[in-house]
């Protein structure tokens, strides 16, 4: 539907002249079409809100476990939730292929009738165990989803699955020598529907996700594969977070939405950085600095090599410091990393440095791009690096007020002035 | 994607989620028909799983004794073995040894433990742990098996075991035995727990 403002502002502004009936005709075109798409964007959700507690429901209703049904009758049941779910999935593909709704729906609905067979097959044997068993098997049976009605959610929920199956499976039994290497089969799984996404609806607020939840799930099944943990541990980790934060450059298309890789990878930089600017924790993890090395040459060669090639196959598209500093934080942390093998300390000051830089850098292309979000971003790694050396030093409580009212006022100040700057810019163009 | 080529993913879909869990079914069923019976002595305990309902956890004498295991000798390591299956003079399973090879002969099942920088082994796991039951009798299946004191009296529960069929190192829980009665016959008999 129109808003009821444009329907009456339309023929005021036709009388006044102020549009052509082309124009008013155009407008009212575009924003009828604007509505159908909330429209549809309101029935995706309902469909897909609507499947999940549907699915949900079977899980529960067998997670009751009915002691009075036979066991042939319990088996048979079973298969009721999937074979329902592919009974939808199978009429989506043949009677509605181009709604996202059956699409979205109907494959959730399935996701969660194999989760409910599985679950119902445990419970009649009494199968053993533990969770990590039952998600990986739920995974597997999933992965087709992705590809034949290939459906978002169910790609979200897949992805979650496989790394909660890895971080179960590893951190279960921490001490074994197994290695959770099927989640990286799993996440590997997904990898050619992304690519698939990412030509076909690269642009949509639903590769957004995907993309949230690849960067999330391959960061976290690639810590997987240590047995220990050590700097040299961290400087791979950098590497990778250094990765993320390139992938833009990966790719031509500037509508591709890459930017949740770019918020993961910068998230744990700062992360990491932020920790590792206090002296304690450069010692302590270097006096420590063998553990594990040998048994993780590999996870660790990969890690380091992923982020150093990355870097040099986007050298020749990005200029030094381009967009944001994430990159060039890696190399300064491998630098930190060589000088906190003589001093600790030093290595801490290298790193309290980067993350001044960084700030510094980040503010300037907040101000550059008249962005508010990037110039506070700037602003509060500022701020937060040196309100943390609060905890390293004894300052009176007068001083301490006196920089926390300096970098209040400081915020307020460059705030300001980057909506006049705006308000400038806008007044001039 | 063409239609052929839709059609046939499709089933190729549809065949692999019908596939992976009547393969599972069935590998439980063939251990449930040709399996060799052991009595495992136990004590349940009711906790919940978030996906899979409500069962007893179940904790067995068969997981503790002395055990030596050469050649796992790492200190905090999980590692796992073979345990071969005996029977005391009850008539109830306990593991007689821990091997690393695979047995070629006799009854067996897959056990994981944690070595502490010798060859001694004082408790495994054994590769079943649960029996699911209906909503609500978890918790009065463990209030009913706990020791429990009328007036001065410790009163000690039924004795209950599980009934295990165990075919090439494959190990399902066939039935729970609480007091010499199935357990699903024995629940209907008890008052339940709120």
């Amino acid at each position: 539907m129109l808003d009821p403002r444009l329907s009456e502002a339309l023929p005021e502004l036709l009388r006044e002249g102020l549009l052509t009936p082309e124009q008013a005709e155009r407008i009212r075109t575009r924003y009828q079409a604007g509505s159908e798409q909330a429209g549809n964007r309101q029935l995706l959700v309902f469909a897909i809100l609507g499947s999940l507690l549907m699915g949900l429901g079977i899980i529960l209703i067998i997670a009751h476990n009915w002691d009075d049904l036979s066991r042939p009758l319990r088996t048979l049941l079973a298969f009721v939730p999937v074979l329902l779910g592919q009974g939808l999935v199978w009429y989506t593909l043949r009677h509605k292929p181009e709604a996202t709704g059956w699409r979205e729906g109907s494959a959730l609905l399935l996701a969660c009738g194999l989760c409910a067979c599985v679950a119902l097959i445990s419970q009649i044997y009494h199968i053993h165990g533990e969770l990590s068993g039952y998600l990986l098997t739920c995974a597997l049976l999933m992965v087709p989803l992705l590809y034949v009605p290939g459906s978002y959610v169910v790609a979200l929920g897949y992805l979650a699955m496989a790394t909660w199956y890895g971080t179960l499976a590893r951190v279960d039994h921490w001490n074994g020598s197994e290695l959770p290497w099927p989640a990286l089969l799993l996440f590997a799984a997904a990898v050619p529907y992304y690519l698939q996404r990412a030509r076909a609806q690269g642009s949509s607020i639903g590769f957004w996700w995907l993309s949230l939840f690849m960067a999330l799930a391959l960061g976290t099944i690639a810590q997987l594969f240590y047995s220990d943990w050590s700097a040299l541990h961290v400087v791979a980790m950098v590497s990778l977070a250094a990765a993320y934060t390139l992938v833009p450059w990966l790719h031509r298309d500037p509508a591709l939405r890459t930017w949740p890789w770019v918020l993961v990878g910068a998230a744990t930089q700062l992360c990491i950085f932020f920790a590792f600017s206090f002296r304690e924790v450069w010692k302590e993890l270097m006096e420590e600095m063998d553990q594990g090395i040998n048994e993780d040459t590999l996870p660790l060669t990969l890690a380091l090599t992923t982020g150093v090639a990355i870097y040099a196959i986007t050298a020749r598209r990005r200029r030094l410091l381009e967009r944001w500093p994430y990159p060039e934080g890696f190399l300064l942390f491998v630098v930190a990393f060589v000088v906190a093998l003589v001093s600790p300390a030093a290595a801490a000051i290298l790193m309290n440095l980067a993350l001044l830089g960084m700030g510094v850098v980040t503010v300037r292309h907040g101000i550059e791009q008249g962005s508010l979000k990037r110039m506070n971003l700037g602003l509060a790694v500022l701020s937060l690096t040196i309100l943390m050396r609060f905890f390293d030093t004894d300052l009176s409580f007068v001083l301490r007020g006196l920089v926390f009212i300096a970098i209040g006022a400081g915020f307020l100040y460059m705030n300001l002035r980057l909506v006049r700057q705006r308000q400038r810019d806008g007044s001039t163009h | 994607m063409g239609a052929r080529t839709k059609w046939l993913a499709f089933g190729l879909m549809a065949l692999f989620q019908l596939a992976l869990p009547g393969w599972m079914i069935i590998g439980h069923e063939r251990v449930l028909q040709q399996g060799e019976v052991f009595l495992f002595r136990t004590a349940p305990i009711d906790p919940r799983d978030p996906f899979r309902g409500e069962y007893v956890q179940l904790d067995f004498e068969a997981e503790t004794g002395n055990w030596s295991m050469p050649g796992a000798t790492a200190a905090y390591q999980e590692n796992m073995a073979y345990g071969l299956l005996e029977r005391d003079a009850d008539g109830f399973a306990r593991i007689g040894q821990l091997q690393g090879a695979r047995p070629t002969e006799g009854a067996f099942i897959k056990v994981r433990f944690m070595t502490w920088g010798n060859d001694d082994v004082q408790r495994v796991s054994l590769p079943f742990d649960r029996f699911y039951l209906e909503e609500g009798d978890g918790a009065t299946t463990e209030k009913m098996l706990q020791p429990q004191w009328n007036k001065d009296t410790l009163v000690q529960p039924l004795p209950a075991h599980a009934v295990v069929r165990v075919l090439h190192g494959e190990a399902v829980i066939e039935d729970l035995v609480v007091g010499g009665k199935s357990i699903q016959v024995w629940l209907q008999e008890v008052p339940t727990v709120k």
